[in-house]
């Protein structure tokens, strides 16, 4: 309770809660579209976002949204060729965006002092505005996807049939992969690549792993992306760690737990 | 009778890979139509095109307007990754009558449950599909095209890779689909003694090209022998089509 007085540990809890648990619960889309790498290009990508934005003055958040999304939609369309791979795509964003990004922090005087916590993320520095950022961008996609969910999943299962039935596959399909860019984007900058991408697939596992239902693979998911941030924050505070790698540790930790709890219990 | 579906002079490909050319083609109701050829002829390729999923590279396509598809997919092209039940399987056939933000509709839950009894695996609903057997997957597949109540019944490869009971019994209920309810039938395979045995007009697709037949003329003639340019011959047994491939 005495870590709780802080006002910056107050802020750095409830953005991890909100964007840990934001990212898990679209990151069961993620691993049931099998789309894991997109997780981490997009973070990579957001985190150039922010880069630009600090190199050129524009607010990192909306740099890194409006660049998230464009990338985003570039990867939500089909990849024809026969020789290159979606896969291969995804590898190349990674990079570019992975080097780009070092490149333009190490090029920005002003930048160049946070270019560490871009790339780990640092809750601490958390501020009013991006928990309310983080809340408002949190509370409309889950209003979004309590509408959308059956058809999101439909069209993540079986987008053939979904188009065969007159179901819009691409609207609902874009919609789904700007969501994520969304939510990738605004929590990158407050939590970091590695945040973001660890909450985008351990969560999701866990819920994949130990549930037989899609509503509790949702829940579980988000679950444990919530009760891993007041964890790893304590931890963090404690120990003298950093804060969202070790929440990241936190999630990894309970995903062995309930591998082994699911082991024992000969299921 | 009307036509659901017509192709006049259509021809299918892939940009600048041409799949078929000069279809000419009808579909009526109740008509129970075969798709025949060997891997690649194009069979899924004219299937996508009657979906609407695949536009045509020239020709024309007509389908009736506010036509209904039902449209079972190759089951092993769907993820076993995704932890649906059968009934939720089953329900997705309703998808597009549902309203955002709304409670489920009696009408959509009383389509789902009698599309799970009509095809036998109502006592199956709350299992993983993908826990299932493939037989048993194929019966939740065409249950969720019934769920949707369509006008006309798509099918690509139903009986791929199952067992001879396995594709009996996924025929049988084709067959009841088909007789009972009345709706128009298309069926895509490569194994021509599932088609021959039950539908009433086969499409051949061979070398880029269409044949349309009755089939009582493929049975008579010896037209599978041209199309295969192999000897083939249709026998009968016990009442049932036998395909005797070779001298």
């Amino acid at each position: 309770m005495e870590l709780l007085s802080e006002v910056f540990l107050r802020y750095a809890l409830v953005s991890a809660v909100l964007a840990g648990g934001l990212c898990a619960f679209l990151g069961v889309y993620v691993m049931l579209k099998r789309i894991v790498f997109l997780g981490i290009a997009l973070a990579e990508t957001a985190a150039l976002g922010v880069a630009i934005g600090l190199l050129i003055g524009l607010h990192p958040v909306i740099s890194s949204f409006v660049l998230t999304v464009l990338v985003t939609l570039l990867f939500w369309i089909p990849v024809r060729s026969s020789s290159v791979s979606r896969e291969s795509l995804i590898g190349y964003v990674y990079c570019l965006a992975g080097a780009l990004s070092v490149i333009l922090i190490a090029k920005n005087p002003m930048a160049e002092s946070r270019g560490f916590d871009i790339v780990s993320g640092n809750l601490l520095y958390a501020g009013l505005s991006d928990l309310i950022i983080i809340a408002s961008v949190s509370v409309f996609l889950i209003v979004l996807n309590m509408g959308f969910l059956r058809k999101f999943l439909f069209v993540s299962f079986d987008r053939e049939t979904a188009r065969a039935v007159g179901l819009s596959a691409t609207f609902y399909d874009s919609l789904l992969y700007v969501s994520l860019g969304i939510a990738i984007s605004v929590s990158m900058r407050t939590c970091g690549v590695l945040f973001v991408f660890g909450s985008l697939v351990i969560p999701p596992m866990a819920g994949l792993l130990f549930c037989r239902r899609v509503w509790k693979v949702f829940l579980v998911s988000v679950l444990v992306a919530v009760i891993s941030a007041p964890v790893g924050l304590v931890a963090s505070y404690y120990m003298d760690l950093p804060t969202a790698p070790a929440i990241i540790c936190v999630e990894a930790g309970i995903l062995i737990l309930m591998f082994l709890l699911r082991r024992f219990a000969g299921r | 009778m009307k036509d659901l579906i017509r192709f006049k002079n259509v021809t299918l490909g892939y940009g600048r890979n041409t799949v078929l050319r000069r279809v000419n083609l009808s579909i009526a109701e109740r008509d129970f139509l075969g798709v025949i050829g060997p891997n690649g002829s194009g069979k899924t390729t004219l299937l996508r095109t009657m979906l609407s999923l695949l536009a045509p590279e020239s020709g024309q396509v007509t389908v009736r307007k506010g036509l209904q598809f039902g449209y079972v997919i190759q089951r092993q092209l769907l993820e076993t990754v995704f932890p649906f039940t059968v009934a939720e399987v089953v329900s997705m056939g309703r998808e597009t009558q549902r309203k955002l933000f709304r409670l489920e509709r009696d009408t959509n839950r009383e389509s789902v449950e009698k599309a799970l009894r009509f095809t036998g695996v109502y006592h199956m609903r709350d299992i993983l599909f993908r826990d299932l057997s493939g037989g048993q997957k194929q019966r939740v597949l065409i249950a969720r095209a019934l769920a949707g109540e369509p006008d006309v019944l798509l099918m690509d490869e139903p009986t791929n890779d199952l067992d001879i009971k396995g594709e009996r019994e996924i025929m049988d209920l084709i067959h009841s689909i088909h007789h009972q309810e009345g709706m128009a039938v298309i069926m895509v395979s490569h194994l021509l003694h599932v088609v021959l045995n039950h539908v009433d007009k086969v499409v051949f697709l061979h070398e880029g090209c269409s044949h349309v037949y009755p089939i009582e003329t493929v049975v008579k003639k010896d037209i599978l022998s041209r199309i295969y340019g192999f000897p083939v011959r249709v026998s009968e047994l016990e009442g049932r089509k036998v395909i005797i491939a070779g001298e």
